[in-house]
């Protein structure tokens, strides 16, 4: 089975545990029951009707792929923004080659030699003195959004792989509860380790190191920090249809909460990171030139083009 | 129906009496079928031939018992090999009563019975004089009603021993 299939795995869950039921509540009870076939159906029919319901929530999740155009953007930035000092990506790892365009505004320092003023001070100061460090926060800034976007396609990815599983071993379990063996069953939530905390990206505005807050894929991060197989295996067990869609019930509700836990910890970084970027703004971004507000009263003034010897 | 029923119901096992006298299958879940050496039925008594079916029968039943578990394996995505250990008391209620639970059957004439306590000690009965009144494809028959109905009998009454124990598990 595969997720592409998911709503038909819901309606042969749904189709299985209404026949298992009624053909257990007819057997148990025999001739003369007080209840009618009919009356059996309905009830059965009444019991799971929700199943459909459950899945078609999981069957709209997010496709993985999708990401992958944002992600293609991001490394992009990255490319571009990378000026060959520590650029390599600090979450997973692999060099961005510098871009020599990048070399060119520090070469600038050489042309205006013989510019003087306010305005020239004020130019080597806010944009070229800055400008390697703000390109390498911009950098890591890229890095850092390129890992929570393939953190939440991991997530997808896993959650869609959870809940195939969910269903494919409720059919199993469906399957095997009248044999003679205990019906049980585990089950592994890989999406709780899709993502992967990141120790601090450290950023500088120049004089000091403060951090990004991060999170990466699973898949792309070193396994080291990932949880190890076992830790997210859970087990089920039920002997009739309606004790068996209880526990496909339980497991669903438990993969939505897994799902919502491991969201949160992208977007708590992405706030913390959102907060970091705002609060040190200047850090990430170049100020904005005064002669970019200048008029023709004072652009050949002190503080515009200043004087040229 | 899911994999795993599909697999169950297509599930073939195969094995041979200790004498190597009788060939038997379980196929489809309850159906067992046996033929016999050419020559050999003849030779038997009642008793040794008794004796023959009831160890093939424990042979299939083994055999059977492994497939099931290579096919729970597949259909879990995890190898299981033997059951999980009992974790609730009704657990224990239930594979204790299931090793005191009798499955009987009888072919329609009555000359072969079939039956087992807890899957595990197997009693099989030809009555005295079958061998001399039934050839050995009407005997075959005979097996294949037997335990037929006893298979059925003990499928039945598992689900009627876990309705039981585990009535108040929803």
């Amino acid at each position: 089975m595969t997720f592409e299939n998911l709503m038909a795995e819901a309606a042969e869950i749904q189709k299985s545990a209404i026949g298992h039921q009624v053909s257990n509540a007819l057997a148990s009870a025999g001739r003369g029951a007080a209840y009618t076939d009919k009356q059996i159906t309905a009830k059965a029919q009444s019991d799971f009707a929700d199943i459909p319901g459950l899945y078609e929530p999981f069957s709209l999740m997010p496709d993985p792929a999708s990401y992958q155009p944002m992600i293609h953007d991001l490394e992009g930035a990255m490319r571009a923004l990378s000026s060959g000092q520590g650029n390599s990506d600090p979450i997973d790892g692999p060099i961005y080659p510098a871009n020599p365009t990048l070399d060119k505004l520090t070469g600038t320092e050489s042309y205006i030699e013989n510019w003087t003023g306010r305005a020239a001070e004020d130019f080597k100061r806010n944009f070229i003195d800055p400008f390697p460090a703000v390109v390498r926060n911009q950098f890591l800034l890229s890095a850092v959004l390129k890992a929570a976007l393939e953190a939440h396609q991991e997530m997808w990815k896993r959650a869609r792989t959870d809940i195939d599983n969910i269903a494919t071993a409720t059919i199993s379990a469906l399957d095997h509860m009248d044999d003679c063996g205990s019906n049980d069953w585990s089950l592994a939530f890989t999406v709780l380790g899709a993502v992967v905390a990141i120790a601090a990206v450290p950023v500088t505005d120049g004089a000091s190191l403060f951090a990004l807050a991060a999170v990466g894929s699973a898949a792309s991060v070193a396994s080291a920090v990932a949880p190890s197989g076992d830790d997210n295996k859970r087990r089920f067990s039920g002997e009739s249809a309606g004790a068996v869609i209880a526990q496909m019930r339980t497991a669903i509700t438990m993969l939505a909460h897994d799902i919502a836990s491991q969201e949160a910890k992208i977007a708590k970084a992405m706030n913390d990171t959102y907060g970091t970027v705002t609060g040190g703004r200047t850090s990430f971004v170049s100020n904005r030139p005064l002669l970019a507000d200048a008029n023709a009263g004072n652009v050949k003034g002190d503080r515009g083009l200043g004087y040229a010897s | 129906m899911g994999v795993l029923a599909d697999r169950l119901d297509s599930m073939q096992v195969t094995s041979t009496s200790p004498d190597g006298q009788i060939a038997g299958v379980l196929r489809n879940r309850t159906e067992v079928l046996i033929a016999f050496r050419p020559g050999s039925y003849g030779r038997y008594s009642e008793a040794v031939l008794a004796d023959q079916l009831g160890a093939l029968a424990r042979l299939l039943w083994a055999g059977r018992t492994r497939e099931y578990y290579a096919a729970l394996s597949e259909a879990f995505g995890e190898t299981i090999t033997g059951e999980s250990p009992a974790i609730s008391e009704r657990d224990r209620y239930y594979r204790a009563a299931r090793e005191e639970l009798v499955a009987e059957g009888r072919s329609s004439d009555g000359l072969v019975y079939v039956g087992v306590q807890g899957m595990r000690t197997w009693a099989v009965r030809v009555a005295e004089g079958t061998i001399r009144e039934l050839d050995e494809h009407e005997f075959a028959t005979c097996v294949y009603q037997a335990s037929h109905a006893m298979i059925g009998d003990q499928f039945a009454k598992i689900r009627q021993l876990k309705n039981y124990c585990y009535a108040d598990e929803v």
